[in-house]
């Protein structure tokens, strides 16, 4: 089910009646749960009961760490894991090991890639593997705090925690010390309408009107099509992908946060103005944070981050993201893109351990400018998974020299301008001019819903369904 | 800060409605929005006596030369989607021509769930301020557009046309031109296609119940890809499903001769040329009917 579907908004307002219905308080959780379940299975029932099994394993693997013999804690704890990490590398990456480790027409090989990707699955896998991890190691929070002694109500808290439906299908990856503790009974009285309001208004806005539209035009970056255009509506083209790519992830994340605050829960931000960064280093700090501090907290510093020596630094970071670049879609492009972001983060590593460069606005422009034209650059192995595209892309837009498709480049600067405006916003937001645009917020916020209502793109799904 | 905010979205909706009361400056900024401004058009406007109804090979025909006549055509889309559009608002004209080369597209239920909502329809009927020809950022574009160009643009003829520039002899066309004869030397599932005809024998049927003449035409393409196996075999089923001796055809006097952009659609010069073959077809098959 779409965030921007009819359907949705039945189901939503449906739910939140009776979520806050008084007489039924004290089974809001599960009202939320039956609804996600209808959220995830709408399209394809069939998926609800792989959902089921993950979260199964989730609910007895913590549960055992948490009240079972002690002595097998650690073996609960990784037999959790590796079948958490079984299902996932089973239905998204048997497609990529048919391909590459199978020659057609073996039989395996094509039982393999025939093998269907179930929405969702990188997400709600990480959620379940942070249960585990979080229980295990009782960092954040006692176990017998957040985990009840009752099976039945940790079952249910554990498939609200990992299936409700905000963060279901394309995240943020909600971490189960964030999360956990939050459940309890919520009132309507509590609701922060005004914040909720904001991040609904800016979250469809940046989905419906700006990346729905952008999609129209980037579109043409498919091969073969893109050989028939110049050198700068390819570039163009690429700097639309850019802003279509945050305008659809951050939006969604924006939706899911402000839904999930509708019913009481408080995720934490997904996007901080990515595109502002000035280093590698910041930029993996403000884009998709839930999944860089996921890999962060479970993979590099369980890796020995960089408390093992400079080699294993560089080898660790490289690693994580190369995982995390596989995370994002079963082909190798995906490796290939992690593999230029882990080097990237490599090299100005180096460069700053070796050099200290005086701060200066510039310098800043500067370095926020490479940054973003690098990320920019990688986005294309995103839009175009087979790597010999993207060298064609390439190739195509050093050889086909001109400057046509006026209207192309046009349309793309109007539909990137309002995310343009919108790192400029936060940019600007400690000067003193500030705070009498401050005063006057709500224009915006009703622009916004007036461009929503007249100047809709035609939907289509978020791009990080498919991962 | 709520009311505000909706306040503001209100008055900005009145002065947008105002605005293109006054101003209307329709525009299209894409393919999908070329497709849903004509659908809209033809819904909201005048009924045509004359449609055609095809795909992005018809949506080249030059319509200045064919007065009088409503262009379904969509890019990207099939036939279906204009049969749904005009059985579903009951604007039947006194004859349709329908498209005979795309076949294996079925009807986009998003693009026609879009077009036929019972909920947007109304709205976008009586307030016109709401239809896609009308949305801001594409007004806005078209503005400057036309005060740079100081000429109109052709819905969503620039984009689409970005990909056409090359001659034939030129390596993209050639690339795109390999790329159309996989899919033409490709035979269908006959049973699919016959699941295929049968709907648009329903189709056709329910026009033809209703006084509609339908007449049926083939768009030339590229003399490589006429005689393949897929436009082969779509012709055999035209044949048996809707035969000569009860149904008009416009045929394609021969494919060769005409050039097209990627092997599958008329540059515009060719367009213009089958068009006039197209109207004069036509002029006799009007006549011949009067008589």
């Amino acid at each position: 089910m779409l965030f921007n579907s009819f359907a949705f908004v039945i189901l939503l307002l449906i739910t939140f009646v009776l979520y806050y219905t008084p007489g039924l308080s004290k089974i809001q959780i599960l009202i939320l749960v039956i609804s996600s379940l209808i959220f995830y299975g709408y399209n394809q029932p069939a998926l609800v009961l792989l959902l089921l099994i993950s979260v199964a394993i989730n609910i007895f693997s913590s549960y055992y760490v948490t009240y079972g013999n002690p002595r097998n804690r650690r073996m609960w704890a990784t037999l959790g894991v590796a079948l958490n990490l079984s299902i996932l590398v089973f239905f998204k990456y048997s497609p990529l090991i048919g391909k590459t480790f199978f020659k057609a027409p073996d039989s395996i090989g094509e039982f393999l890639i025939t093998i269907p990707l179930p929405i969702g699955i990188s997400f709600f896998t990480f959620q379940g593997i942070s249960l585990l991890v979080d229980v295990y190691k009782e960092n954040y929070f006692k176990n017998t705090s957040v985990i009840p002694r009752s099976l039945k109500d940790h079952s249910l808290r554990t498939l609200f925690f990992i299936g409700y439906f905000p963060q279901l299908v394309a995240g943020p990856i909600v971490k189960a010390h964030d999360f956990m503790p939050q459940i309890s009974i919520k009132k309507i009285k509590d609701i922060d309408w005004e914040t909720c309001f904001k991040l609904l208004v800016l979250g469809y806005f940046l989905k419906m009107v700006i990346a729905d539209n952008l999609k129209e035009f980037t579109y043409w970056i498919t091969f073969p099509y893109f050989q028939g255009l110049k050198t700068l509506p390819l570039l163009g083209l690429l700097f639309g992908y850019s802003f279509q790519i945050f305008a659809d992830f951050a939006g969604y994340s924006l939706i899911a946060i402000g839904l999930a605050k509708l019913f009481g829960y408080n995720f934490r931000d997904n996007f901080n103005f990515p595109y502002i960064s000035t280093s590698f280093k910041e930029f993996w700090k403000r884009w998709h944070i839930s999944l860089s501090s996921f890999l962060m907290e479970y993979l590099y510093i369980p890796l020995g981050g960089n408390k093992k020596g400079k080699a294993r630094t560089y080898i660790n970071l490289m690693l994580t993201m190369v995982l995390g670049g596989l995370w994002h879609g079963a082909a190798w492009s995906y490796a290939v893109w992690g593999t230029f972001h882990g080097g990237a983060l490599a090299i100005e590593r180096l460069i700053t351990d070796k050099i200290k460069i005086r701060r200066t606005l510039f310098g800043d422009v500067l370095k926020g400018i490479m940054v973003f034209g690098f990320v920019t650059l990688a986005w294309l192995l995103f839009k175009l998974p087979e790597f010999t595209h993207v060298i064609e892309y390439f190739k195509t837009m050093f050889l086909n020299q001109g400057t046509l498709s006026g209207s192309l480049l046009l349309y793309i600067m109007i539909y990137s301008a309002p995310v343009i405006l919108y790192h400029l916003n936060y940019l600007l937001r400690e000067r003193e001019i500030y705070s009498k645009v401050r005063q006057l917020e709500y224009m915006p916020y009703g622009l916004m819903i007036f461009m929503i209502i007249t100047n809709s793109g035609p939907a289509g799904a978020f791009i990080y369904f498919q991962f | 800060m709520i009311r505000k905010a909706l306040l503001t979205a209100l008055i900005l909706l009145v002065l947008h409605a105002l605005f293109v009361h006054v101003n209307p400056i329709s525009s299209s900024q894409y393919a999908w929005q070329g497709n849903t401004v004509k659908a809209q058009q033809f819904i909201y406007g005048d009924t045509s006596q004359y449609i055609i109804i095809g795909s992005s090979l018809s949506n080249r025909l030059v319509m200045d030369s064919l007065q009088g006549i409503t262009n379904l055509s969509f890019s990207g889309q099939g036939i279906f989607d204009g049969l749904s559009i005009v059985n579903h608002h009951n604007k039947l004209p006194r004859s349709v021509f329908i498209e005979t080369n795309i076949m294996m597209r079925g009807e986009n239920k998003n693009f026609t769930s879009y077009i036929n909502s019972p909920v947007l329809g109304p709205l976008k009927r009586w307030f016109p301020s709401f239809r896609d020809e009308f949305q801001p950022a594409g007004m806005l574009g078209e503005t400057i557009i036309r005060t740079f160009k100081k000429e109109e643009s052709i819905p969503g003829s620039e984009i689409e046309n970005t990909t056409t520039q090359g001659a034939e002899d030129d390596t993209f066309f050639q690339k795109m031109l390999a790329l159309q004869a996989e899919d033409y030397n490709e035979t269908p599932d006959s049973a699919f296609l016959r699941l295929r005809f049968e709907d648009l024998s329903k189709e056709v049927e329910n026009l033809e119940k209703n006084g509609v003449r339908v007449v049926f035409f083939e768009m030339p393409v590229n003399e490589t890809l006429c005689d393949l196996p897929e436009p082969q075999m779509i012709r055999a089923f035209y044949r048996r499903f809707f035969p000569e001796s009860a149904y008009d055809y416009i045929r394609v006097p021969h494919c060769s001769g005409y050039k097209t952009t990627d092997g599958a659609h008329l540059d515009e010069v060719e367009a213009l040329r089958y068009t006039k073959f197209f109207k004069r077809n036509v002029e006799a098959l009007l006549v011949d009917k009067n008589q």
